[in-house]
């Protein structure tokens, strides 16, 4: 079975590349109509029929669709254990690619583009080697969708040795906003009450890359690293040009407060020895519309914050005192370099009137409110219903723009900054092997492991949190009430434009464990698949832990 | 009606900004055609038809026009004065609840809560003498002055030994789009016509220097300004490994950090200090929210100048650069080697040097690389986004860098120098030249008539503060406008060129005579009456007698 599952995985794996499904494009439906008639074709599904089908999004605009496939095992009778297996089918964009975008999914021509290139020289050893495929989507995850469906396929051909139950799921907008996991918990739901199936485990086959420069181990994560997008909106002064100190331009604030977060250590969260990567900056602009002598008077910008442990309200208040050391410091070099100017210019100094503000979203709320009482959630909501008119409206800009406009009717206009959240937000899982669920995942990937060591040239080992943020995020939330209100009170886009299905992952509340293909570069023009590892153990890795959660003691 | 008396001003003033000519909109083309209709009334352009004319704006998506009207003394002589102003104005939003009535002063004026105003302005609304509005001061009330001393020279034809040409023109508060496209038009009117010029004088207000500032000037130049336009391309990465990619955004807030409000960037020139460079624009260039961080971001910053040249400025700004990359670079190798030490990784080196080039460097690096496949890519390019009418200048030039990066065959995370228009030489009295000389005697005379005849302190200032068309009277650095600036502004020649060649033709001095006001650009513009009608009209007069009895 194995060496079938291995050449399908390979074969699936050329063909998905091929099928360009960037984020919040008709590509991701095309890619999961591809699969959907692959599978469909099996004998299992031509004689289950119902056990495959489309989860469509609702009411999206793109008319993007997961793909379920549930293959039920029928050794020693039906059983309601039941592993589930996920990757996301979208990609990033291909922009990066320059020149060569036409070529970015097409792996036989991109990789005569890149001999043309001047590029590292790892990229250009691994090119020498012949072990790597290159191509956008192709380690992230196409190999690993390509290994799910290599699975169900061949797993269901033998449906009488399977003990337990597989299901196949396959979801579009993960590098968007997990709209396609997120819906996809209602379909999971509505199986586990009507089949009467136990959720086990869920298993991802997200990408896995080197740890550092030159790491030849390879990982297999338990656990998930979760993400917040703290935002800050800015609120400067403008001024002309001429009179470039009677203002406080928000783009240093910004700055300033830029410098103060992206890549800070001292951010980074650690739990059981494990740390996050640092935040960094997602988007950085001012809000000034064409152009004018005048400086902006607001600028926004928003991060990625990784978590291992840290929930919203700890966040919150770190970024704050950030915010609030950034805004001293730009208000003494205005000081400094104002000082120096009256100097040369004969002119009388006088302390510019600035003083550091930072609050939050709620603080900010709550202010307002004081003076304008009900009037500001009636108008607050009048604006969120005007906004929701467009479909399309991003949630973060639908999120400052609900910031802004109770920034508007404060009657103190001071320049200040505000935090908040915008969606999305990726709880972190963390598999302590408390409980039955965890310590069968735990052992099952220990026993896999082991089973193949010898065999494999490489070293193997486990982690706590999958690095990357994904979907896997959803497979579980606690049952801290206090933490989630914090992210709510301040996340003003919740619930009308976004809100979780608390209830759905509850439903599920499985540990996770990702066991990935390995590669380099996710969402560079570089990225490509290490074939040997890929193609030979994770397919074995895969089967063998998802059988070993599924076997009866 | 007279317009040079004070009936006569204060109803032409009434009606010209009651026309609402916001700088890039199509009012400013009702606004000339109005003035046009009035000039051509006067009995003198019913006979010299062929002496008024709109001429179009070149390359012009709005259709605009500028105006010229040329009054020539019947004394026959070359000697001509320019008499140049801008007809459009910034646009009104500021005004909030009496935006209604921005475009009608008086009514405003007798409409305003004083409570409303800032203090500054409730003294000098309580003082009565003052008229509040948008154009009053910028520029109207200059217009008015000119068009009244045009008026008051046709009717004294017989005497008069030398020629008045006024200039009206839109645009100015954007692009100067209009004063760039008439510096042709100067050159081909002079041959036409047979003109000799002497001086370009605008009417822009005299205000203040600074809150507080007492002080009322007259102005023998002008500052210039370049736009400094950077652009950052970074290393893209997930954010999941936001250690293996550079953030364009990091470098930018480090370039932000060096180069805004830096006094080291402030220019000095005749005891002038200009304020130091501040951020128009800060933002990165990702569209779609993803997990990808940005690939690249752009930011323009205003740099005021009355010494410096593209050169200089560039060697500042490349230094300043340079040292925000290895500031970048710093601050990314001490939080990874943290982050590597808690987390047990192996430190790796930062592959990355700091990477600075100026656009045109950029260009021939991509040129070089693909040759005609790339400047072919390039024309469609560019064919394609100008396609767009309202495209803002800016923004075409961001758009075209980050093209042209597309093809740059080294990957690596840069930063890009350019220029991004308007450009506005800066200018002022030179020492060795007859026609300079003449008009800084002038500006002498004109101040001591000023204290003598009206009891009005003058100051001298050798640069106008605000920026203005009469940058474009002569081009004092012009060999490094062709060598340094053109190859660097991304859409010269697309959209946007300098006529350089007409410009070093004209090589005039400057001299500012306008009314008094205060707080340009604000809802409490406003413009000092008793000033405008009974001394700006004299002086005005005056400096233009002088000026041309001194050069025959």
């Amino acid at each position: 079975m194995i060496e079938g599952i291995k050449e399908k995985m390979e074969k699936y794996t050329m063909e998905l590349v091929k099928i360009r499904s960037v984020v919040g494009s008709s590509g991701e439906r095309e890619i999961a109509e591809y699969i959907y008639s692959r599978l469909s074709a099996i004998p299992y599904f031509r004689e289950n029929p119902g056990g495959i089908y489309y989860h469509e999004i609702e009411g999206d605009p793109f008319g993007r669709k997961s793909v379920i496939a549930l293959v039920r095992g029928r050794k020693g009778g039906f059983s309601r254990k039941t592993v589930v297996l996920l990757g996301h089918i979208d990609t990033v964009g291909v922009e990066d690619y320059g020149d060569l975008k036409g070529l970015s999914t097409d792996p036989e021509g991109l990789i005569e583009g890149l001999k043309q290139k001047e590029l590292s020289r790892e990229v250009e050893e691994d090119i020498q080697s012949g072990e790597w495929v290159f191509g956008r989507g192709i380690f992230d995850m196409k190999a690993g969708v390509a290994a799910n469906m290599a699975l169900i396929e061949e797993v269901s051909r033998r449906a009488e040795e399977l003990e337990g139950n597989l299901v196949f799921l396959g979801v579009p907008d993960e590098e968007g906003n997990s709209s396609g996991m997120l819906s996809a918990l209602k379909a999971l739901k509505e199986m586990k009450q009507k089949l009467e199936l136990e959720y086990m485990a869920v298993i991802d086959t997200d990408y896995m890359a080197p740890r550092y420069e030159g790491d030849e181990e390879k990982y297999i994560y338990i656990g998930t690293v979760g993400k917040l997008l703290p935002c800050f909106y800015i609120v400067g002064k403008e001024t002309h040009v001429g009179q470039a100190f009677e203002g406080l331009d928000p783009n240093m604030l910004a700055s300033e407060l830029l410098m103060e977060i992206d890549l800070s250590e001292d951010l980074c969260d650690i739990a059981d020895g494990e740390s996050t990567v640092p935040p960094i900056s997602l988007k950085q602009q001012d809000l000034k519309e064409g152009y004018s002598v005048q400086t902006a008077r607001s600028a926004s910008l928003y991060f990625n914050y990784a978590t291992h442990s840290q929930q919203p309200d700890e966040v919150l208040e770190k970024l704050v005192s950030k915010a609030e050391k950034a805004f001293s410091r730009v208000i003494k070099r205005l000081n400094q370099n104002y000082r120096v100017y009256c100097q040369n210019s004969g002119i009388p100094y006088r302390e510019l009137p600035w003083k550091p503000k930072v609050m939050t979203y709620r603080e900010l709320y709550n202010r307002v409110k004081q003076k304008l009482g009900d009037r500001l959630d009636k108008h607050i909501e009048d604006i969120k219903r005007q906004l929701l008119k467009d479909p399309e409206i991003d949630d973060r800009d639908l999120s400052l723009r609900l910031v802004q406009e109770v920034v508007t009717l404060n009657p103190d206009k001071d320049p200040m900054i505000i935090v908040y959240f915008s969606p999305p937000y990726y709880p972190h899982i963390y598999v302590k092997g408390d409980t039955e669920k965890e310590k069968r995942l735990l052992n099952a990937v220990s026993k896999a492991i082991d089973a193949v060591k010898d065999r494999c040239p490489y070293r193997i080992s486990t982690r706590r949190f999958y690095p990357y943020i994904s979907d896997l995020s959803y497979c579980s939330i606690t049952d801290d009430s206090k933490a989630i209100d914090s992210l709510i009170d301040n996340m003003p886009a919740w619930p009308d434009k976004y809100s979780l299905p608390i209830e759905d992952i509850r439903s599920l509340n499985a540990p996770v464990v990702n066991i990935g293909p390995f590669g380099k570069d996710a969402h560079k023009l570089t990225e490509r698949l290490h074939k040997p590892y890929s193609f030979t153990f994770v397919p074995e890795l895969l089967l063998l832990t998802a059988t070993g959660i599924l076997k009866e003691e | 009606m007279k317009w040079y008396t004070r009936e006569g001003m204060n109803h032409l003033l009434s009606e010209l900004t009651g026309i609402p000519s916001i700088s890039g909109t199509k009012a400013e083309a009702e606004y000339m055609q109005y003035l046009y209709n009035i000039l051509a009334n006067l009995k003198y352009f019913r006979e010299n038809a062929e002496n008024l004319k709109l001429h179009p704006v070149k390359n012009d998506p709005l259709g605009r026009t500028f105006l010229t009207a040329l009054v020539k003394g019947k004394i026959p002589s070359k000697k001509t004065v320019i008499l140049l102003s801008h007809g459009d104005v910034v646009d009104v939003k500021d005004y909030g609840p009496y935006m209604d009535m921005a475009f009608k002063p008086f009514k405003l004026t007798e409409s305003i809560n004083p409570s409303s105003l800032p203090a500054n302005a409730k003294k000098d609304y309580e003082e009565g003498t003052w008229l509040f509005g948008r154009g009053t001061m910028d520029m109207k009330a200059g217009t008015a002055l000119q068009m009244g001393l045009i008026q008051q020279w046709i009717d004294t034809l017989d005497t008069r030994e030398g020629n008045l040409l006024l200039l009206v023109v839109p645009d100015e508060e954007s692009n100067s789009a209009g004063m760039i496209s008439a510096a042709e038009t100067l050159t081909d009117l002079a041959q036409k016509h047979d003109l000799e010029y002497l001086v370009g004088i605008d009417s822009e207000p005299q205000f203040p220097n600074y809150p507080g500032d007492d002080n009322n000037y007259i102005y023998v130049g002008s500052l210039g300004k370049i736009i400094a336009l950077i652009y950052c391309a970074g290393k893209e990465t997930h954010v999941g490994e936001s250690l293996s990619g550079l953030n364009p955004n990091l470098l930018m807030s480090e370039v932000t950090r060096l180069i805004e409000i830096n006094v080291d960037l402030s220019d000095e020139a005749e005891g002038e200090i200009t304020p130091p460079p501040t951020s128009l624009k800060m933002k990165d260039l990702k569209e779609l929210y993803s997990a990808q961080i940005p690939t690249s971001a752009a930011a323009y910053f205003n740099i005021l100048t009355v010494s410096r040249s593209p050169k200089e400025i560039y060697k500042q700004i490349y230094e300043l650069c340079v040292r925000a990359f290895e500031n970048a670079l710093e601050r990314f190798t001490i939080n990874k080697n943290r982050y590597i030490e808690m987390s047990g990784k192996e430190p790796s080196p930062i592959e990355w040097k700091p990477k600075v080039f100026s656009y045109k460097e950029l260009y021939d690096m991509a040129l070089q690389a693909h040759g005609s496949k790339f400047k072919n890519h390039m024309a469609d390019f560019i064919e394609n986004i100008t396609r767009d009418p309202e495209m803002d200048e800016r923004e075409l030039n961001i758009q075209i860098i980050r093209e042209v990066h597309k093809f740059c065959p080294d990957r690596d995370p840069m930063i890009i120098i350019s220029f991004a228009p308007p450009y506005y030489p800066h200018l002022t009295i030179r020492k060795d030249k007859p026609k300079d000389n003449i008009v800084m005697e002038v500006a002498m005379d004109v101040i001591r008539k000023a204290r003598e005849d009206f009891g009005e302190g003058l100051t001298l200032q050798k640069f106008f503060k605000g920026l203005s068309d009469m940058s474009y009277f002569a081009l004092h650095d012009a060999e490094e406008v062709i060598s340094y600036l053109q190859p660097n502004i991304p859409s010269w020649g697309i959209r946007y060129s300098i006529p350089v060649e007409a410009i070093k033709k004209l090589d005039l001095p400057v001299l500012n005579i306008g009314p008094y006001g205060k707080d340009a650009h604000k809802f409490t513009e406003r413009l000092h009456l008793p000033y405008w009608h009974n001394v700006a009209p004299l002086l005005l007069k005056f400096a233009v007698e002088e000026i041309l009895r001194r050069n025959n």
